[in-house]
């Protein structure tokens, strides 16, 4: 009978200090985040800040959500809902933005 | 299938559809992350139609994103990170059984959720005072849009809905707290303790994507 201390003999697990290491970085993320936005560089903001964005969401499911401790098959559902989004997002973009 | 040997030896906890207590904690963390990808349709769905906007309007979106306050939501962005970083430790120390840090992890998470709705509200408090929210405007002339109408539909609209995914997180949070410091869970047994902190860590990754797309519009002077 596998009880739950059993799924960590397959992966090893993420220590505490991971953790705190991570939550440094997302802080200076944000610094870097709202400094930039000052910058004038165009549309490369929206790109940059979207980009920080989507690497800090990434750090918190995969370091502070356990994603890799988790099976596969869970991590397939979560990914595809958020492609599915992507694409229904971007067929909505392809309409709106090629309007005149 | 041989019940005997299951009813014996199973722990008070296992429920009876369930082979034995790995496949039912990972049935409900599988669920969590089901409805977390709901959540990801609900306001991904949301956020496109504020970037659809924000494409066709980006000077209103400049001038109106202008008045909201950055330093606030920069804060209140810190305050969310902390707490998930809480809810991750409250996470780790219920898998060892260290209950009472459970609970004072969880409920400090909580009451960092409550200072973020406690800032949110100062903010909404602070715009509505200035006149920035949809229907401001009475009579006079000009398209709602240009008035603002519409990008604090959206704002109003955004925030409120993360504040009440906010305020269920820290209603559960707290519950899940209390119970822990009661003996509920053990080291056998920590599922509700981190599939409460799965639903706290989307609401931080809502307010992560939230943040630069309301406050960073167009900073540059």
């Amino acid at each position: 009978m596998k009880t739950v201390g059993d799924k960590f003999s397959e992966k090893e697990e993420i220590s505490t200090k991971a953790q705190w290491l991570v939550y440094f970085i997302l802080l200076a993320l944000l610094v870097i985040t709202v400094g930039v936005a000052y910058i004038p560089l165009g549309q490369f903001n929206l790109i940059f800040a979207i980009t920080v964005a989507l690497i800090k969401a990434a750090l918190v499911v995969w370091y502070f959500m356990h994603l890799r401790e988790t099976q596969r098959l869970i991590g397939i559902f979560f990914g595809s809902s958020v492609f599915m989004l992507a694409v229904a997002a971007l067929l909505t973009f392809t309409d709106y933005f090629t309007r005149s | 299938m041989n019940n005997s040997v299951r009813s014996e030896n199973s722990p008070t906890h296992l429920q009876v559809q369930y082979h034995d207590a790995l496949q039912q904690h990972e049935s409900a963390v599988a669920g969590m992350w089901l409805f977390l990808a709901t959540e990801v349709m609900f306001f991904g769905g949301a956020i496109a139609v504020y970037i659809v906007y924000w494409y066709m309007y980006p000077s209103i979106w400049k001038e109106f994103s202008a008045h909201l306050d950055v330093v606030l939501g920069s804060i209140n962005t810190a305050v969310l990170l902390t707490s998930s970083l809480f809810v991750a430790l409250g996470v780790h120390a219920g898998e060892r059984g260290y209950m009472k840090k459970v609970m004072w992890y969880l409920a400090s998470s909580a009451l960092l959720g409550a200072v973020f709705l406690m800032i949110k509200g100062y903010e909404w408090y602070q715009e509505y005072l200035h006149g920035f929210y949809p229907g401001a405007w009475h009579g006079g002339g000009g398209e709602l849009v240009d008035r603002g109408d519409l990008y604090f539909r959206l704002y109003f609209a955004l925030t409120g809905l993360h504040a009440l995914h906010v305020i269920i997180g820290i209603v559960l949070l707290s519950i899940i707290a209390i119970l822990a410091r009661l003996g509920r869970y053990s080291k056998d047994y920590y599922t509700p303790i981190e599939v409460s902190g799965l639903y706290w860590h989307f609401v931080d990754i809502v307010w992560i994507f939230l943040f630069p797309m309301l406050y960073l519009v167009d900073r540059t002077q």
